[in-house]
């Protein structure tokens, strides 16, 4: 996993696959919100948004009551550490261990930047890390795990 | 010019007449004296007895040989001489002679000579038998070592006798002829065995008197040499003999102590002293002692200590003492200095604040000082000599005391500054630092075990305070850290909305102001993403704003609740829970109603406590439990309580939703909710708030809960005075 140091600066907005489905894990609408209407100037991919840890992981696992995973589909996930039930690092960590979900790329959006969590989720095998409110230079970081699929 | 005018027959006549006088001359000379000598005899041995009687033990020898003169002369033999035999009687020496002019004296060569060399002669003198030889020549076969000795010195004739006293021989008186032979006369040897006699008891006298003189010298030089002072002194108490060191006690000579009367000389008392050990020991016929002083002339004093024996005569009657005087000045002072020290030694044993005690190999305690013995509950130190620590009452650490003295003793080594237990006189428990080090004899020989040791019972109390305000302190710490933690984090949420929906509302403003042309007008074509502008994003942006603020203060309003709690006074007082259940049930009946649940109070002990906290306490129970019913099931929340060693345990047990094992100890976490946002209203302080209250108040609150069963929550707090048995 290569945690991405520099941003380049990029004119050109079409970088990333259209069809590859954007997860967002974050249980705070307004967060939700911020982020799908800055996805949605740069990109045209689908956008999902999954309520808590456990939606997110029933969604990935195929199983409970609300939406599941298509196997034939990408997914990238941005997923928030603070959520209740279960939390941001602990998705991590479930993933990690199941074969056919470790493949898809999780970028960890957050209020915070204390190293320890930091280095926690590079230790979890997360692609990328960014800090809420996300800039518009977060599209870039996107764009740039998604190349890596 | 010689004529032969004389005749040949005058020659003849001559020569006969000169034969005759020879004859005559040689039976004057040599023929022993017949029976008329008889007297003359006598007389001498008469006269050698009286001359011996009285002589001077100094000049025996002289007289011996003056009397072997005498008799030689008188008897007509050539030689006298005296033979001492050796203790042992092996050897013979000649120790006197006299010879007659013109005889070979022989003593020089008859020293040390064997006994056994002349056999015959030998044991014929031992048996006190006179040994006769007229004849040497004639001397039988079985004393032919005799004979041949005899002839070699030209002894013709010989008699000796013996000299005895007490019936003891110790020599022999020989007399020898050598000219002719003799037929010894009875006379003869009945006088030279009374001379033999006198010689022997002379002899002998001499002897006994060198040997007591002797004696005497070495008793003498004993008695002068020792560091006693030995006195011996008569039935009048005058002094008859004092030794030197006596004298130099005293500094006094011997001549001006002998023949003073004792008391007046030892002790300046003009009469006998009561407490006198000579008195004593001649009235009871052993030895007896005293300590007393003995005063100098110059006056000055010295302990001395005295044993006095008593001598008796042969008949038992007194004759005097002696007595045997140390000077004990030295010793007194060496006492006195003993003392002292000791008495030191114990004034610092007892008086620092330490204890002190010293047990031998067995740990038997052979002392100890006064701190000691009145931990152990003791009258005094010397009470705790001969016991072990299992017969005191710290017994129960009798063994780890042992284990630890013998370790010591083992090894040599000590043991310092550490830390054990002990049973105080009340039965407390009582922390001591101890040391031990093993004691060793002057040999260096381990004898057994010295120890130390300070009370730190109240150190270590508070050093318990201290340890558990510490962790007190430092959990408190931890809770204010993740309090502000989780706050900050929850605050920033809100504020994430509000920057990034600011930023949303800066962006719609451009786009509208794009829109207006510069002349005022809008472009037609413009008019449907204008309307979506101004209808849908801007007004949801400002919500959205408005709702994140309003969160906040929320959010800071409970904060600032939670930190009240901890100032607010509490009136704590019994509090009818049963009634105060009642109120919470009332002021929540909306609630209850439109969630449709079930309530039931058991009859509820009273308790201590705040009621205005309290009540928060049981209303934010309620409420949750309300909250987080389960749709499956009818709702159903039962209150009760019971009373448990003057403590009320309070359960408000529902069937809602349960919680989860992982979540059960995150929902006392402020801020903390089990749904989403938006779901379960709540800032998620109640659980939180009632951990507070609870623990101010000398309680405790805790869950027991299955997911899709339900959850209890217990609530401990101090039950009112009255319940408490």
């Amino acid at each position: 996993m290569n945690f991405p140091q520099l941003i380049i600066t990029v004119i050109k907005r079409w970088k990333i696959r259209n069809d590859i489905i954007i997860l967002i894990a974050e249980d705070d609408e307004g967060h939700f919100i911020l982020a799908k209407r800055l996805l949605r100037k740069a990109v045209t991919n689908e956008i999902m948004w999954l309520r808590d840890g456990q939606e997110t992981l029933d969604f990935l696992r195929m199983q409970g009551q609300g939406p599941r995973r298509d196997p034939q589909r990408d997914y990238l996930l941005l997923l928030d550490l603070r959520m209740p039930k279960i939390d941001g690092f602990e998705v991590l960590s479930q993933l990690q261990k199941e074969t056919d979900l470790k493949g898809i790329p999780v970028i960890v959006i957050t209020t915070s930047d204390y190293p320890d969590n930091i280095s926690r989720c590079k230790a979890l095998s997360c692609a990328g890390y960014a800090i809420k409110p996300l800039k518009p230079d977060f599209v870039d970081t996107l764009e740039q795990v998604a190349a890596r699929y | 010019m010689e004529k032969p005018d004389k005749s040949r027959a005058d020659l003849l006549a001559d020569i006969s007449a000169l034969q005759e006088e020879v004859a005559s001359l040689k039976d004057a000379i040599c023929k022993p004296h017949t029976q008329s000598d008889g007297f003359a005899l006598e007389t001498l041995v008469t006269r050698i007895s009286t001359d011996f009687i009285n002589t001077d033990p100094g000049r025996v020898d002289e007289e011996i040989i003056k009397a072997l003169e005498l008799i030689g002369n008188f008897v007509c033999v050539d030689r006298c001489y005296v033979f001492m035999f050796s203790q042992d009687a092996a050897t013979m020496n000649n120790t006197h002679e006299w010879c007659r002019p013109g005889v070979q004296p022989q003593m020089q060569r008859l020293h040390h000579l064997s006994t056994d060399a002349l056999p015959w002669f030998s044991s014929r003198i031992m048996a006190l038998k006179n040994v006769v030889v007229p004849r040497v020549a004639d001397l039988p076969d079985a004393a032919q070592a005799e004979k041949t000795e005899w002839q070699r010195e030209n002894i013709q004739s010989l008699i000796c006798v013996p000299m005895a006293c007490r019936g003891k021989v110790i020599g022999f008186v020989g007399f020898d002829c050598v000219l002719y032979q003799n037929d010894w006369s009875e006379q003869v040897i009945t006088v030279l065995r009374i001379v033999g006699d006198i010689f022997a008891n002379l002899i002998d006298r001499k002897q006994t008197e060198e040997a007591l003189r002797k004696s005497e010298e070495t008793y003498r030089t004993l008695i002068n040499h020792v560091d006693l002072g030995i006195t011996l002194i008569g039935t009048d108490h005058r002094i008859i003999m004092a030794n030197t060191a006596i004298c130099k006690m005293f500094n006094k000579k011997p001549e001006d102590l002998i023949g003073k009367k004792c008391y007046e000389q030892f002790e300046h008392r003009s009469d006998i002293c009561s407490h006198c050990p000579g008195t004593k020991a001649m009235a009871a016929g052993v030895h007896a002692d005293v300590e007393t002083y003995g005063i100098r002339d110059d006056g000055s004093r010295f302990p001395v200590k005295i044993r006095a024996f008593p001598l008796f005569y042969e008949s038992g009657k007194p004759r005097g003492f002696i007595e045997v005087v140390t000077d004990i000045t030295h010793l007194k002072q060496a006492e006195r200095t003993l003392e002292e020290s000791r008495r030191m030694l114990q004034i610092v044993l007892d008086n620092i604040p330490v204890r002190v005690f010293w047990k031998d190999r067995n740990s038997v305690f052979i002392g100890c000082n006064q701190l000691l013995a009145r931990d152990a509950g003791l009258k005094s130190n010397q009470d705790i000599i001969g016991k072990t620590d299992a017969e005191l009452i710290w017994k129960e650490q009798a063994e780890l005391y042992r284990a630890d003295d013998a370790k010591v003793i083992e090894s040599g080594i000590s043991k310092l500054n550490y830390e054990e237990p002990q049973t105080g006189p009340g039965g407390e428990h009582r922390w001591l630092r101890t040391n031990k080090v093993p004691m060793r004899n002057f040999e260096g020989r381990i004898i057994g075990v010295l120890g130390t040791y300070e009370d730190i019972t109240d150190r270590k109390t508070i050093e318990q305070e201290r340890e558990s305000l510490l962790h007190a302190l430092a959990a408190k710490n931890e809770e204010m850290e993740s309090i502000i933690y989780i706050t900050s984090h929850d605050l920033r949420s809100p504020l994430v909305n509000i920057n990034g929906f600011g930023t949303e509302l800066e962006n719609s403003f451009k786009k509208v102001r794009e829109f207006i042309k510069d002349d005022g007008m809008i472009d037609k074509s413009a008019l449907p993403e204008l309307k979506m502008l101004l209808e849908q994003d801007i007004p949801e942006s400002l919500e959205y704003i408005h709702a994140s603020a309003d969160k906040m203060e929320v959010l800071l309003r409970a904060l600032l609740t939670l930190s009240r709690l901890g100032r607010v006074e509490l009136k704590i007082a019994p509090i009818n829970m049963s009634q105060l259940l009642d109120e919470i049930c009332r002021s929540m009946q909306y609630q209850i109603t439109e969630s449709k649940v079930r309530i039931v109070i058991n009859e509820l002990p009273d308790c201590m406590g705040d009621k205005g906290q309290i009540s928060q306490v049981f209303t934010n129970l309620l409420d949750n439990a309300i909250k987080y019913l389960s749709p499956e099931r009818k709702g159903r929340i039962r209150v009760s309580g019971k009373v448990l060693k003057n403590r009320c345990i309070y359960c408000v047990a529902d069937n809602g939703i349960g919680i989860v094992r992982e979540h059960q100890d995150k929902v006392f976490e402020i801020f903390h909710r089990l749904a989403p946002l938006g779901t379960i209203q709540g800032e998620g302080i109640g659980l939180t708030a009632a951990q507070r209250i609870l623990a101010r108040q000398n309680g405790r609150i805790w869950l027991e809960s299955e997911i899709g069963k339900g959850t209890k929550f217990y609530i401990e707090l101090p039950a009112a005075h009255h319940y408490s048995h």
